[in-house]
């Protein structure tokens, strides 16, 4: 593996200095730009997240450990993809790792191939994950610039309401419905009935609360 | 007290006394004793003795004893009558009461001069042989106690010690008493069933009597009676040597029947004690003295002869002891050891046994404490074994840090140097960096698993010396990984000086790490602040103590009791051996460990060690 398909930033958090500058070595050697870290405070203070990026995180470090990292980091919401490496990889902990988000569980000592392997799965993520967070942002900001009559609009289409149905219940005149219904569609930028509620599904999934129909 | 009123006291008393009549004084009871030659002689010695100890034995009155000798020997009979005058005078105007003539002579005298010379007084004689008085009238007033001369009974024993003799040779000397003897040994040895050919040698001076017996023929005895007076007119006096010289002389056994003449060359005979002759006497003049009628008083023979056999007589004329009878005494045996010195023997014997006694429970009791000391060691080694492998568990998660760690730098390097080669990017500055440190984490690695090996394989008990805080600082570096993990914090408190400890140094490091774990399992649950193990050491008068403490829950009263119980648990997943090995360790070590409730709460685990040399 010369050159990386995908190079990226490595956070490598682990107590051990000849472990983390043997980490380094590899990383670079592998053209990732790695950065080293004595302690999950000393992460979290630098605050880099630069992407694409991933962290190595050694699960069993005095203090604040690996766990409670990624605790953090999943709460801060832009946290980059987690690997975690371990001397020492008992059952329960691998899976609680997993259910809090890890992406991989690698156990010192990791062969390099592996490492770049689970590296490469992670900047991937992250790149997915960056992509799909810019797309989110973009949906939301399309969704935020309807008007509320619109959103109401866009409620009863996603529903798979008739026109006639949205006006009944809108109380409004069919010509008003169709004019709100194709402003709906140049706004959220759907080219379908069936784009609509794909992003609608995509913001719900985000978290964002749609508007619903007034109830009939 | 004042002065005045004490003399005023003593007047009084004195007056109380003087005007009580005098107590009426009895007069004190007057014993005239006669005896006949020389006092010194051993016969007149020993009776007298007894005699006048019984006469004053407990007496109710005081007794006068006074002592006349009239002396046959060497004095004509005529004077006894001018002798007696002077008596007279002498005792003109003195009470006496009772006359104690010793031997026939003395007798007679006082039959003669009583009346004359101590009139009312009573006689009580002794010392006269039996036999001596045949045809004598008994005067009034009068009685006494008469000695046997068994010349029969000694010719007995001469015919059973000697059962070839035929004849017996009769020593004796020229005096009337040394005849009176003569002649009673010759009518009781003419009464024998089996009657000896009887020789005389009497009469005989000294020289020529030794001359004679020396030529006495094999199958014959000899019978010394006395000699007081030889056939050369000469009186040797007491303790001559006569009798001695004669049985130096004699070839063939030599018999007395003189008690006092026992030991001094005999072979043996039968004969009457002068001693306890001399007391009856005493005795008889006492209750003459209290008042008996000596009329009514029979005269009697006292006391029975006895028989006695002199050892050395039987060697000097080899005679088997097996011939003497079994009523015969043998004396002058020269003590066997038992006899000579039972006592010490009993000691020393009592001494080795208990000497024995002592040394063998002390041996057993060394073979005991040995065989226990060696179970106890064994069952220590199984229990630390047990807790060693029930540790491995807890150290897991450490072990496999503490390995891997290295390892997984060592590869990482190893696969870093081999891209960069790849690369065409690794120069020998980078390589020669990597291979440093390749180096160093593999000594790493080794270095954990030899601790590992340390502290997991059983090994033999080889108590040295050791330093008690480098042992408590090897320990905390065991578990730091483990409190890390759990997130309690190890306080060490090291005492300075802390005196060094024998003992095994991984079985005390496990005594820590124990105490530690149990420690930081007690802390599981409390507030973070507070969740902190500490551990002390420190000097105390009776050594070394390592103290560890926590913030804990504590324990309850009962459990505290049985704390040391092997399995004995509060832990859920516990198996209860913790503190057990720990005290069986501290057992091995003489050492122990007490636990004592924590201020404000939790627990104080305090091991304390003698120091080495104790």
């Amino acid at each position: 593996m010369m050159r990386p398909s995908l190079p990226g930033t490595i956070h490598v958090v682990d107590d051990d200095h000849a472990f983390r500058k043997a980490i380094g070595r590899v990383l670079t050697a592998a053209g990732h730009v790695p950065r080293l870290y004595a302690s999950a405070n000393e992460f979290l203070e630098a605050n880099d997240s630069e992407g694409p990026a991933c962290v190595l995180l050694d699960l069993r470090m005095p203090g604040f450990t690996g766990l409670d990292l990624q605790r953090t980091l999943s709460t801060r919401g832009d946290a980059h993809p987690v690997i975690f490496l371990s001397a020492h990889g008992d059952i329960p902990t691998t899976v609680r790792a997993m259910q809090a988000g890890a992406l991989d569980f690698l156990t010192k000592p990791v062969p390099t191939v592996t490492l770049l392997e689970a590296i490469h799965r992670a900047l991937v993520a992250d790149v997915d994950r960056q992509e799909h967070a810019v797309r989110m942002t973009e949906i939301k900001r399309r969704y935020a610039s309807l008007t509320a009559r619109e959103r109401q609009v866009m409620a009863g289409v996603v529903a798979g309401l008739l026109n006639k149905q949205i006006c009944f219940t809108l109380q409004a005149a069919e010509r008003t419905v169709k004019t709100h219904r194709s402003r709906v569609m140049e706004k959220m930028q759907a080219r379908s009935v069936a784009e609509l509620v794909r992003l609608a599904e995509e913001l719900a999934a985000a978290g964002v609360t749609l508007a619903q129909m007034p109830a009939a | 007290m004042p002065a005045r009123i004490m003399a005023a006291l003593v007047l009084a008393a004195a007056a109380v006394v003087h005007a009580a009549d005098p107590p009426a004084k009895p007069d004190p009871w007057r014993v005239v004793v006669i005896r006949s030659w020389d006092a010194m002689y051993p016969v007149n010695v020993m009776r007298e003795q007894a005699l006048r100890t019984a006469l004053a034995e407990q007496a109710p009155r005081n007794v006068e004893v006074f002592t006349e000798e009239i002396d046959p020997l060497r004095f004509p009979s005529a004077i006894e009558a001018d002798l007696a005058a002077v008596l007279k005078r002498k005792y003109a105007g003195m009470k006496i009461d009772v006359v104690v003539p010793s031997g026939l002579e003395p007798l007679e005298f006082a039959q003669r001069f009583r009346e004359d010379v101590w009139p009312g007084a009573a006689i009580v004689f002794n010392g006269v042989i039996d036999g001596a008085l045949e045809g004598w009238k008994r005067p009034a007033r009068t009685t006494g106690v008469v000695m046997s001369l068994d010349i029969a009974g000694s010719l007995n024993l001469g015919a059973e010690l000697a059962p070839n003799a035929k004849r017996v040779y009769l020593i004796s000397g020229t005096s009337s008493f040394d005849h009176s003897f003569l002649e009673i040994a010759v009518r009781q040895a003419a009464q024998l069933k089996k009657p000896f050919e009887i020789h005389f040698l009497v009469g005989l001076p000294r020289q020529a009597l030794l001359e004679r017996v020396r030529e006495i023929p094999a199958d014959s005895l000899v019978m010394y009676l006395t000699v007081l007076r030889d056939g050369a007119g000469l009186v040797s006096g007491p303790n001559a040597s006569t009798a001695m010289m004669v049985a130096e002389a004699s070839p063939v056994p030599l018999l007395t029947a003189i008690h006092t003449q026992f030991g001094r060359g005999a072979v043996g005979g039968s004969s009457s004690r002068f001693d306890l002759h001399g007391r009856i006497a005493g005795q008889l003049v006492r209750s003459v003295l209290e008042g008996a009628d000596p009329d009514h008083i029979p005269i009697r023979v006292a006391p029975a002869p006895i028989c006695e056999v002199d050892w050395r007589g039987l060697q000097r004329w080899n005679i088997p002891e097996t011939r003497v009878p079994t009523r015969c005494a043998v004396t002058n045996r020269p003590l066997n050891m038992w006899q000579a010195y039972f006592w010490p023997i009993v000691a020393m014997i009592a001494i080795i046994f208990a000497q024995a006694a002592l040394i063998s429970s002390l041996v057993v009791q060394r073979q005991r404490r040995r065989r226990a000391e060696t179970q106890l060691q064994a069952r220590s080694a199984e229990m630390a074994q047990v807790a060693r492998m029930s540790m491995v568990g807890a150290l897991t998660a450490s072990i496999a840090h503490e390995i891997n760690q290295p390892i997984g730098a060592i590869l990482s390097n190893a696969e870093a140097a081999q891209m960069m080669l790849d690369q065409g990017t690794l120069d020998s500055d980078k390589l020669r960096e990597i291979l440093a440190d390749i180096r160093a984490e593999d000594l790493r690695a080794s270095e954990v698993i030899r601790g590992l090996r340390n502290l997991l394989s059983r090994r033999e008990w080889r108590p040295v010396a050791l330093d008690v805080n480098d042992q408590v600082a090897e320990a905390l570096r065991h578990v730091a990984f483990d409190a890390a993990r759990r997130n309690v914090r190890l306080s060490p408190i090291f005492g300075n000086p802390v005196p060094p400890v024998m003992g095994d140094a991984v079985q005390l490091q496990q005594v820590v790490i124990n105490l530690v774990m149990n420690a930081m399992d007690a802390v599981a649950e409390v507030p973070e602040a507070v969740r902190e193990v500490r551990i002390e050491t420190r000097a105390r008068s009776e050594g070394a103590e390592i103290a560890v403490s926590d913030l804990g829950p504590g324990l309850a009263q009962e459990d505290a009791e049985r704390l040391f119980h092997t399995a004995f648990t509060t832990k859920r997943d516990g198996m209860g051996f913790g503190l057990s090995i720990v005290h069986t360790i501290l057992d091995i070590h003489r050492g122990r460990v007490v636990y004592e409730p924590n201020v404000p709460r939790g627990a104080i685990f305090r091991v304390i060690l003698p120091p080495v040399g104790s």
